[in-house]
Formats: structure tokens, C-alpha cells, sequence
């Protein structure tokens, strides 16, 4: 019983989230990206996991 | 089969059939109910006359295999519990030349096959005889119900030891996974441990010669039915149908992600450093429009102002200040040092116009890249209910592989996880192929169009 319970779950989570997928319900979004931030964080993490630490001023 | 010789039973004269190997040491006669020592000249040792006799779908002398092995029938003992509610069932008692001895335990339909077990800690068990999850063969097991008294009720045929009238037996019953059970039974000279499993009724009867009108099925009332637990063969049934249908939903899943890869088209794309109001056609509801504005750097951004207009009024505007959209909340606009942003919309068909003005205006030589693109299939939804699928896939195989660790259900498993993905991966390649391939063929088709234009 209990898995049949299951299946009809997972059958109805799929066919909602196909639904909202094909709807674009609660996907509307605006993302920002910034290039700039990207490539400090790059330096940001080589200097972190540079051994010895040292000056790297990124230039 | 076990051999079979015949004595002749020392109370009452009747013939009685030894099946039993070495260990057997009492024969219930079958006409007088005398149970007969057979380490002592078939003494008489008890008597279970006008006991109440059930009626059960085996007899002694019946040969047939469970869990591959060939036993033979050669004891009988019914057990009846001392409180109220009496509940009877019999236990037939099974003898193999190669295997030694077992149980075929029958109660109302019900037929489980039970082996005593030593590698079960009664010592441990007997210092903590109050926990309620003991732990056999990399399995929990769970106690049923409170410990209970039985007593024997009928006896018949061959055992490895003395039956009494008056003896009584306590019980404790645990449950494990895969319809298996525990009991631990302690008489009064001796404490043992017995590991049960639930057996297909049709195939034991078959196996056994049971006839047909003898067959006796578990008989369950409405409300126990909604409750009790499947049948062997009904959850093995729907195990397979929960494994299909969770195959088919995952398929489903897989089909379209890989459709996602290929699902969008273009509908504007523009690299420039001029404002620009552009007419576009969004041929289907479907899914998501996307767009993405690429600015060289933050300050370039910041002088941004996009929209999208229907003949209406503004579907959507942007600006480093505010964001508007006929569509509510969808988040903010661009932070500062941000240079691109990405927009999924939900635009319905139709014709819309695309704006972007910039001011002040920009130099020769900075570019703002701008694509629209349609039918952009977004998967939050779908990976994580993928996730759930796989996992509670995972689960089902886990819970229904025998402890013993059958390699061949792990295999499936593996085999079925390598086959989801390589049909992820496989058709995300296939996808490929066709995107390279129409990437290819329109290339040739625009060279093809150079070449016209050139003769022209």
C-alpha cells in the first residue's frame, strides 16, 4: 500500500514539476553576473592556495 | 529423500513410518497419541489423547522443496497461546540427509519456513532482554508484540525431543526486513533462537502435492486487508510495478533534459554600441524566454536601459535603478561592478519590441551583446525530482536486497544507475551531434547563399 502511495506521489511530482517547467511557473528570474568580481575571487583563491603565501598583487 | 523404516508402537500396536535422521528421539503415534522414546525401546513417555486435532493442508511422509532444498515431513506439533485470545498454529517438523532439520510453520493460510539459528547472541540477548531491536545478520529487527506464553496442543510423528502436555513455552517475536522474523523461545531446560521467512503459498503447496481443494489462503476481513501487510507475491508484484513506473518517470526526466539541450532557438542576437528598438515574433508559450545582456564592463552596464514592449505597454524594463515586469516579482536589478545580466521571462506568443537605450552614448569601440532566445527549458524542478526518484530507487533496492548480500540484485542496481546516466550522457551527445549537424548544414547553406550572391 504504502508504495503504491509513493508512486502516485512521485508520478504526481513529476507531472506538476513538467507542468511548471513547461509554464515557466516560479522560474522567472534575472541573474547578474559580474566578470570583474569572478577574476578577483580567481586571484582571491590562487593566493589563498599559494604555499608560502608571498605578494601576488594580481597584476 | 530420507530413508523410511517401520516399527510397531508399543502402546497400541500400530504401524508407525521413522523418516527422522540421528537426532530424533520421540515418535508420536498417530492412532493412540503415545509419544514413544526412541533412545529408551519406544518406552512411552507422555500421552496427548482427546487433544484437539486441527486440520491442516499437510501430512507426515510429504516431500517437497523450500528455498531449493528437498524435506521431507516427519513431525507434527500444534501450539496454542495460554492468554486470550487462543491462537492455534502448527509447526510440521522437516527432516534433509544434507541440511539436518527445519520447520514448516503453518497458521491460517499463512506458511513461513523457520531454521534454528546459532549465531544469534542469547547470551547478549539474555543481559539486555529488554531491547526491543536486536541486531542479526546486518539487520534491525523490531519485537512484534510483548513476549507470550504457548503451550502444546497436538503432537504427531517424529521429534528431536520430548513433547509435554503441560510444558510451556515463552515467546518473543521480532520482525525484520524481507518478511523475516526472529523468535526467541525459552522452556524450561533450554533457550533457542529461530530465524522465520515468509514462503509463497503456491509454490510450497505445489511443491508439497497439497490438493488443490486443500489449499487454505490467508482469509482477511475488509479492514484488515487495508491494513495488513501484502502478500509475498503481491509486494513482490508491486515492487516491480514501483520499480516500473519509477523507470518510466525517470525516462520521462531524462527525455527532457535532453530535449532542454536543444529546445531553444534564437530570436535576436545583436553585438553594437547604438540603442536599437527591434520587432520580435515569439512563436510558442512553451517554457521560458531568455535574455542576455553583455555589457565590457560595469560602468557600460550601468548606462543600460532595456525593455520589452507589447502593443499594449511594457512587458518588461531594466535599469541600474529599478526593474519593472507585468509578470510581478521575478528579483532585482544589477548590483554595481555587475557587467551582465541574464533574464528569464515567461513571454507569451505574440509580437513584442525590444529596446535599448544607453546613455550617454557609447564610443567606437564598446560593444553591448544582446540575445534573445525562446523555448528555454529551465530544470530546476525536474533535478530534484530526479534526485528523489534515484534516491528512493536506491532505497527500494536497498530494503529489498538480502542481507546475505546477493550480488546479482547489486549488479542490477549499479547496472541501473549506469544505464540512466549513459542515457543521459549518451543522448546529451547524440544532441550534440544533431546541434553540430545543423550548425554545419546552415553554415553551408549561408555559404551556399555567398556563393549565389557572389554570381550574382
Amino acid at each position: 500500500m504504502m508504495i503504491k502511495i509513493v508512486a502516485i506521489v512521485f508520478t504526481i511530482l513529476t507531472i506538476g514539476s513538467l507542468w511548471l517547467t513547461y509554464k515557466g511557473t516560479g522560474l522567472q528570474k534575472v541573474e547578474t553576473h559580474s566578470t570583474l568580481k569572478h577574476v578577483r575571487s580567481i586571484h582571491a583563491g590562487g593566493w589563498a592556495s599559494s604555499s608560502g603565501g608571498g605578494f601576488s598583487s594580481g597584476k | 529423500m530420507s530413508e523410511i523404516y517401520a516399527i510397531r508402537c508399543t502402546n497400541c500396536g500400530g504401524s508407525l513410518n521413522i523418516r527422522g535422521g540421528g537426532r530424533v528421539t520421540t515418535v508420536t503415534c498417530e492412532y493412540c497419541s503415545s509419544v514413544l522414546d526412541m533412545t529408551a525401546e519406544y518406552k512411552v513417555l507422555s500421552q496427548f489423547q482427546d487433544k484437539y486435532r486441527p486440520t491442516v493442508p499437510f501430512k507426515l511422509g510429504m516431500v517437497g522443496t523450500i528455498k531449493g532444498v528437498e524435506w521431507t515431513i516427519i513431525g507434527w506439533v500444534s501450539y496454542k497461546t495460554t492468554d486470550f485470545p487462543v491462537e492455534r498454529w502448527s509447526e510440521f517438523f522437516l527432516y534433509s540427509p544434507l541440511y539436518g532439520y527445519g520447520w514448516l510453520i503453518y497458521e491460517e493460510g499463512i506458511l513461513s519456513f523457520s531454521k534454528r539459528v546459532r549465531d544469534f547472541s542469547l547470551l547478549k540477548w539474555q543481559k539486555n532482554k529488554t531491547n526491543k531491536m536486536p541486531f542479526f545478520r546486518k539487520s534491525h529487527y523490531m519485537l512484534a508484540e510483548e513476549p507470550y506464553n504457548i503451550e502444546i496442543d497436538f503432537v504427531q510423528g517424529e521429534l528431536s525431543w520430548v513433547a509435554k502436555a503441560n510444558d510451556t513455552i515463552r515467546c518473543w517475536d521480532y520482525n525484520g526486513p524481507n518478511h523475516k522474523s526472529l523468535t526467541v523461545e525459552k522452556s524450561a531446560n533450554e533457550l533457542e533462537s529461530y530465524l522465520n521467512e515468509r514462503l509463497n503459498n503456491k509454490e510450497i503447496y505445489a511443491s508439497f502435492g497439497v490438493k488443490q481443494e486443500d489449499q487454505v489462503e490467508e482469509e482477511l476481513s475488509t479492514i484488515d486487508s487495508l491494513f495488513k501487510e501484502d502478500t509475498l507475491e503481491a509486494s513482490d508484484k508491486s515492487r516491480k510495478s514501483f520499480l516500473m513506473q519509477m523507470a518510466i518517470l525517470i525516462v520521462v526526466i531524462a527525455l527532457t533534459i535532453g530535449y532542454s539541450f536543444v529546445s531553444s532557438k534564437t530570436l535576436f542576437e545583436t553585438d553594437t554600441n547604438q540603442p536599437f528598438s527591434q520587432l520580435i515574433k515569439v512563436d510558442s508559450s512553451a517554457f521560458l524566454s531568455k535574455i542576455v545582456i553583455k555589457a565590457p564592463t560595469p560602468a557600460i552596464l550601468d548606462t543600460l536601459k532595456f525593455g520589452i514592449y507589447n502593443r499594449d505597454s511594457y512587458v518588461f524594463t531594466i535599469d541600474k535603478n529599478s526593474l519593472n515586469s507585468k509578470n510581478g516579482n521575478i528579483g532585482r536589478t544589477w548590483d554595481r561592478g555587475d557587467d551582465e545580466v541574464t533574464i528569464y521571462l515567461k513571454l507569451e506568443r505574440g509580437e513584442y519590441r525590444v529596446r535599448l537605450n544607453m546613455s550617454p552614448p557609447l564610443d567606437a569601440y564598446s560593444k553591448i551583446k544582446v540575445v534573445i532566445e525562446e523555448k528555454v527549458v529551465r530544470l530546476t524542478y525536474l533535478l530534484i525530482v530526479l534526485a528523489l526518484l534515484l534516491i528512493s530507487v536506491a532505497l527500494s533496492y536497498k530494503s529489498n536486497t538480502p542481507n546475505n548480500g546477493s550480488q546479482s540484485k547489486s549488479q542490477y542496481l549499479w547496472l541501473f544507475f549506469a544505464a540512466i546516466f549513459g542515457y543521459v550522457f549518451f543522448g546529451f551527445y547524440i544532441l550534440l551531434f544533431i546541434g553540430a549537424f545543423y550548425m554545419i548544414a546552415s553554415y553551408s547553406k549561408d555559404a551556399e547563399n555567398l556563393w549565389d550572391n557572389d554570381d550574382d
